[in-house]
């Protein structure tokens, strides 16, 4: 994995436990999950079956390459769907060793088939009248692609898209746990996760505290080969990521923000590297507040208050995850329902857990994954009434 | 147009995969719809163990996978 898309090594390996994780999951769970629900009616009987729906066709992305598969497929699988995987054209290695992972474990052949295309034939797939539905994890651009389609051809959809997760900080947050936990949000994969951290929204009262500590932080970061255990970071995956990253940088620079602490391509050495950045007095109007940053590049946004930082969080087309830092848990949680995304953590890093429903709102996507919702995404509620 | 692992490390180029025909395609749908016939009829017992034994080999090959 690491060799193809770029990922620190000990992030690839624990991308592989969570896989593991989430196939016991669904192992030890579905079967639960889909017994028929009864349903009290007046005279006779009734319920609910839960029964699969057919071949699930999942375009999935680069930047979790085996996770995003594994989070899908599980579920679907236990459900009794059969699978068709249409991965990122830039990890075709990846998709051969899943497939050949799952022949190797005994499925069925052609119950998890591996389709080796680019994104031309997507659109025909969608239309063919076999592909019972799809899920997207990708861009807000593919998402509005495929939603598309889909719609025209009225084929289930889920999607999972971009964010740009704000991180808010109160002026009475833990900042022994806060500090560490913000560089992780931003950093973990190169900066390359639909959850990560993109935004800091940092009370005005504690912004030059936070500020100093997570520059230092950000800028004690070693980047370089993936392989090596000793590097925090590695490239980005491809050479247009590093493009537009820079675009957006110069851009919101041009615009009135400051680089706290890196901005540039490191254009010493081949590959696709960038350095671990930080932008302050970053306002709207800027790619750095309005745009997605997919690499190592966090935005500073000062905010006045905690209602201030309600409104600025609120203030994106995106609504994936949020996370609020502060020591009044109640306060956190009364935000927390105020929050436009999918998921809040309080002192905690946005994450996924087999356990948890994942997704988002607005232009992040539609349809959760994982946990009990998330299998239930592709299966035919089915009501059954005797007479 | 073929699909290229790149190395993003190095810019090396790793592989090149040819890219399935859509009369390729075509027949990988109708397999998977046959293979569905069956499938959707196996006990959860069964579709469990596969996907015990996915995770046995997933941790097998840990770090040769991640790397």
């Amino acid at each position: 994995m690491s060799v193809e898309m770029g990922k620190p090594v000990m992030q690839a390996e624990a991308e592989i436990d969570k896989c593991a994780t989430v196939c016991v999951h669904y192992a030890e769970n579905a079967e639960k999950i889909l017994l028929p629900e009864n349903v009290v009616m007046d005279g006779g009987s009734s319920y609910v079956r839960f029964d699969p729906l057919g071949l699930i066709l999942a375009v999935m992305p680069w930047n979790f390459p085996f996770w995003q598969v594994f989070r899908f497929a599980a579920p679907a699988l236990m459900a009794g769907n059969v699978c068709l995987l249409k991965h990122s054209s830039n990890v075709p290695r990846c998709a051969r060793r899943i497939a050949d992972i799952f022949a190797k474990a005994g499925f069925p052949e052609h119950v998890f088939t591996e389709l080796r295309i680019g994104s031309g034939p997507v659109e025909s797939l969608i239309a063919h009248p076999l592909i019972a539905a799809v899920t997207l994890t990708g861009s807000e651009e593919a998402g509005r692609k495929i939603a598309e389609l889909a719609g025209r051809n009225l084929k289930k959809v889920v999607l999972e898209l971009g964010g740009s997760d704000p991180f808010i900080v109160l002026a009475d947050a833990p900042m022994e746990t806060c500090l560490p936990t913000a560089v992780n949000a931003r950093m973990l994969n190169n900066g390359q996760s639909c959850i990560a951290a993109k935004r800091f929204i940092v009370e005005a009262k504690i912004l030059d505290r936070f500020r100093s500590g997570f520059v230092a932080a950000i800028a004690k970061l070693k980047v370089g080969d993936p392989l090596d255990k000793s590097n925090d970071l590695g490239p980005l995956a491809r050479a247009d990521l590093v493009e537009e990253l820079e675009r957006q940088v110069k851009e919101s620079v041009r615009l009135g923000a400051r680089i706290l602490t890196g901005g540039k391509a490191l254009s010493d050495r081949p590959g696709f590297y960038f350095q671990p950045t930080v932008l302050g007095d970053v306002r709207p109007g800027m790619p750095a507040y309005d745009e997605e940053l997919f690499g190592p590049v966090a935005a500073l946004i000062s905010a006045k208050d905690a209602e201030d930082a309600v409104r600025i969080a609120n203030d994106t087309p995106f609504g994936l995850g949020a996370s609020i830092w502060t020591k009044d848990c109640a306060q956190g949680e009364k935000m927390a329902a105020r929050i436009e995304a999918g998921m809040v953590f309080i002192n905690g890093l946005v994450r996924s857990d087999p356990r948890l429903p994942f997704g988002g709102i607005k232009n992040s996507g539609s349809g959760r994954e994982l946990s009990h919702y998330g299998i239930k995404e592709f299966v035919n509620i089915k009501t059954v009434v005797i007479g | 147009m073929p699909l290229k692992s790149i190395n993003p490390a190095t810019g090396e180029l790793l592989e090149v995969f040819e890219e399935l025909s859509s009369a390729q395609v075509e027949i990988a749908l109708q397999k998977a719809w046959q293979a569905f016939a069956s499938w959707r009829q196996s006990a959860f017992a069964r579709r469990g163990a596969l996907l015990l034994r996915t995770a046995q080999i997933l941790a097998e090959e840990k770090s040769d996978l991640a790397s």
